[in-house]
């Protein structure tokens, strides 16, 4: 009998179809892996699953008994607990503290004999750790324990775990795998969300993969091989069709030797990269999301100090398209106007006599909003009032406008739809036959594929592999960004 | 729920009009309850405050200050910056006014008045500099340290104008009398209105064209709304906060000096009766609108230039006035709050 059993769950979020009925089932005291790309249905999955949405139509069955959930917390008396990317803890709390937190009724509270319950709770599972440290003081890969325990604490007998070696160092991930098998062979049922695909293979018995909200799979690992689940994880249609004249290489405009940078928590998110980046020439980051890809865009654009190596470029000649166009691109409260100056508001013609020049600002406004095509009604228009895409227009514009003989995008078509998209990708294209040179940073394998020349794949920090866009595969890349061997 | 839906032209000055008009409508339930009349009490306090002519010299005194260490308060408001610190920075603009004015001696005043106010508005931007330099470049939480900042500027004021400053044989802890040279004029003979008023008023236009028209305003409103975006275009998040705090202590500054130059033309122990607290209530209720602050600092300065005429000729008790300025900050929350939802909507 399948401990949970999902019939035809459908998920929508306006038009968008995040879950298309979905048919799943997973046996108790099994680990089953939820495989797939970004934006593939995953989290929207287990977020209906621990009773954070409502399915459309759809059943959710535990134990062959029909369940309704309204609430996470419905979910948790029912034994669904959900562990999330991001810890919900209080650093200021000891352990005990942390778990118990929310779960007592009266006004008294015995510490001490929650520590003894908390202690004899974590050595039944093997998760070593002290019931009175402090959670602030403690290492991510405890504070995982932490998380873990709460949902212990609280009965739940089906773990829902959402990339949870995201955030761990190798000897954590390993320290969390025996953790996992040991629930499981204490009876716990446990779903793991990744797409890392030699861990998935590693730990769990089946996995099913998700493929834009449905399911394109249901197979047990010993039976399949990363290849295999490569394969099935990424979409084989091509989406767009992109013009692209072939290479013409110019001389080096970027140099990057031996570069080693840490990330703002100090930890080493880049290793040893290197490359060299010639006018005219696309290089394709591929990677899952947090390898290094912004930290190593930051060094190049000078907003992040180096560690160690060299990047040799012209710094007056570079525009960066950063990652998040809201909180980082754009100053949402600024006009289109105003965004479109951010970099050149001291200069002639905007600044002259000491003065913003209100005239010349808003002429150019008005013949980059014309070039650049971005729909708006005027150029006073708050660019938080904007599209996706044409917020992404306001941004192109400001990069590009002084023709820059360096591009770095990341993820320049993040959340946008395929019209937006196509017309990012294109300017982009346009500025390469400029003779431009452009780092173009995506998660989404078929964009890395349309649009470089060369695509170098980030895991965990290194460059994995640089191939030749025209001779590579998307199995080989999708491969490679799990984190397996050529 | 319904909302109820705005003019956006009307928006910016809704937030303001409720907090006042929410605070004197409270504020007449108060003098109800105090056994008077409301519409006598007010009547009497707004006439005496904006309609004779030394109530209004009155009024235009207490303005003073009072619009200057707002303009500071809001200048880093722009910025992002909660300057809690005005109060502080009026003292020790007093006191750089007042060494000016006490050790420099026998130039004309068209040069030893500007020198004197230089000299307040340095003092208050080295004072406005340290909270600046602790939140730019060590992370300290600017609110803390501005605030007790003031505790110090006070007590170092109060030291001074015991001990060193103090005038030999004074029956209470002062200063002696400025020069002459460094007095300001008074503007309404026979009333305190002096040149101060003037003073502020032209700093106000300077500074609406510094923040409205200057890439420098631009800069300040780019790093108070988005300070990531700003680093991401080149912008020095960390000098603009410190430029801004400076400012913002200048500004404080100014009005110390001009209390000390233009009104009591010594250093007293007291300098200022909250001036600097009442400031953030009025940039706040001003939303970043130097115009906004201009008026709002005159109907403070009116409540309270008319209020012990209104104690006395309608027998309301002057803590009413307090009342109603708490009530105002009160309120300020409240409208705050209306203003986000109706943008919400829109």
């Amino acid at each position: 009998m399948p401990y949970l059993r999902l019939e035809g769950i459908t998920k929508c979020f306006g038009s968008f179809i995040a879950n298309d009925n979905i048919n799943l089932s997973v046996e108790s005291g099994e680990i089953h892996a939820i495989l797939g790309e970004n934006g593939a249905g995953k989290t929207t999955l287990m977020n209906i699953i621990s009773g954070l949405y409502q399915p459309d139509p759809g059943k959710i069955y535990l134990q062959e008994k029909l369940v309704k959930m309204r609430s996470p917390s419905e979910a948790i008396k029912l034994g669904i607990g959900m562990l999330h990317q991001h810890f919900v803890l209080v650093p200021q709390l000891t352990v005990t503290e942390n778990i118990i937190l929310g779960t007592l009724n009266g006004l008294q509270i015995n510490l001490r004999q929650k520590h003894l319950e908390i202690a004899a709770l974590s050595q039944t599972y093997g998760l070593e750790i002290e019931p009175t440290a402090r959670v602030g003081d403690l290492p991510v890969g405890v504070q995982q324990r932490v998380e873990i325990l709460k949902l212990l604490y609280r009965q739940a007998k089906l773990l829902i775990l959402d990339e949870p070696t995201a955030v761990l160092t190798p000897r954590e991930v390993e320290l969390l795998i025996n953790i996992l098998r040991q629930l499981a062979a204490c009876g716990h049922t446990i779903m793991f969300i990744s797409h890392k695909l030699q861990e998935v293979i590693k730990l769990c018995d089946t996995v099913t993969v998700l493929r834009r909200g449905k399911v394109v799979a249901n197979v047990s690992t010993k039976e399949t091989t990363p290849q295999q689940l490569a394969t099935l994880m990424v979409e084989r249609e091509i989406a767009l069709e992109l013009h692209k004249s072939p290479v013409s290489l110019g001389k080096v405009v970027l140099s990057v030797q031996n570069l080693h940078v840490a990330n703002q928590q100090g930890i080493v998110a880049v290793r040893d990269v290197s490359f060299e980046l010639h006018s005219g020439e696309v290089l394709g980051i591929a990677g899952v999301d947090g390898n290094g890809q912004r930290e190593l865009a930051d060094a190049i654009a000078g907003l992040q100090t180096i560690n160690q190596g060299k990047i040799q470029l012209n710094r007056k000649s570079l525009g960066y398209i950063p990652e998040d166009r809201q909180t980082i691109g754009l100053v949402l409260q600024f006009s289109i106007a105003q965004n479109l100056i951010l970099k050149a508001f001291k200069k002639f013609p905007f600044c002259h006599r000491f003065l913003l020049q209100r005239e010349a600002i808003r002429n150019h406004a008005q013949s980059v909003i014309q070039l650049f095509d971005i729909r708006a009604m005027g150029a006073d228009v708050k660019v938080s009032q904007l599209s996706g895409g044409n917020q992404q227009k306001v941004v192109l514009a400001r990069e590009l406008t002084e023709t820059p003989m360096l591009i770095v995008a990341m993820q320049p078509t993040r959340g946008l739809d395929v019209g937006a998209t196509k017309a990012v990708q294109q300017r982009l294209l346009a500025e390469r036959d400029r003779g431009a040179a452009i780092v173009y940073i995506s998660t989404e394998l078929e964009e890395i594929m349309a649009m470089s020349d060369r695509i170098a794949v980030m895991y965990e920090g290194e460059f994995v592999a640089v191939l030749d866009a025209q001779r590579t595969t998307v199995e080989e890349i999708g491969l490679l960004m799990g984190g397996g061997k050529r | 729920m319904n909302m109820i839906r705005v003019h956006p032209v009307v928006l910016p000055i809704l937030p303001p009009l409720i907090a006042i008009g929410s605070a004197l409508l409270v504020g007449a339930g108060l003098i109800l309850l105090a056994g008077a009349s409301p519409i006598t009490a007010y009547t009497a306090l707004f006439q005496e405050s904006l309609s004779t002519y030394f109530g209004f010299g009155n009024t235009l005194t207490k303005m003073t200050p009072l619009l200057l260490t707002s303009l500071g308060v809001l200048v880093a408001l722009r910025a992002g910056q909660f300057n809690i610190g005005g109060e502080g920075q009026i003292y020790l603009g007093a006191l750089g006014s007042a060494v000016v004015g006490l050790y420099v001696q026998g130039i004309p005043a068209l040069i030893h008045i500007p020198l004197a106010l230089f000299a307040g508005f340095s003092f208050g931007a080295l004072w406005g500099l340290i909270p600046g330099y602790l939140k730019a470049i060590r992370g300290v939480n600017e609110v803390i340290t501005t605030l007790l900042l003031n505790y110090i500027a006070i007590n170092l004021v109060s030291y001074l104008v015991q001990h060193p400053l103090q005038e030999p044989g004074a029956p209470s802890p002062y200063s002696p009398l400025i020069a002459k040279t460094a007095q300001l004029p008074i503007i309404l003979p026979g009333s305190l209105a002096h040149a101060g008023i003037l003073v502020a008023l032209v700093v106000a236009g300077l500074l609406w064209v510094l923040l409205v028209r200057s890439p420098l305003g631009y800069q300040i409103s780019a790093v108070g709304f988005n300070p990531i975006a700003s680093r991401y275009s080149g912008i020095s998040v960390e000098r603009t906060i410190m430029l801004v705090m400076s400012l913002a202590g200048g500004l404080a500054g100014l009005a110390g000096a001009t209390e000390v130059m233009g009104l009591k033309y010594r250093l007293f122990e007291v300098v200022s009766s909250g001036y600097g607290f009442d400031a953030i209530a009025i940039a706040f209720l001003s939303r970043g609108s130097v115009l906004g602050v201009v008026l709002t600092s005159l109907f403070f300065a009116a409540l309270r230039s008319g209020a012990n005429v209104m104690q006395r000729s309608a027998g309301v008790p002057i803590t009413v006035i307090y009342a109603i300025q708490g009530l105002t900050m009160l309120f300020i929350a409240i409208s705050l709050t209306v203003g986000r939802h109706s943008h919400l909507k829109t």
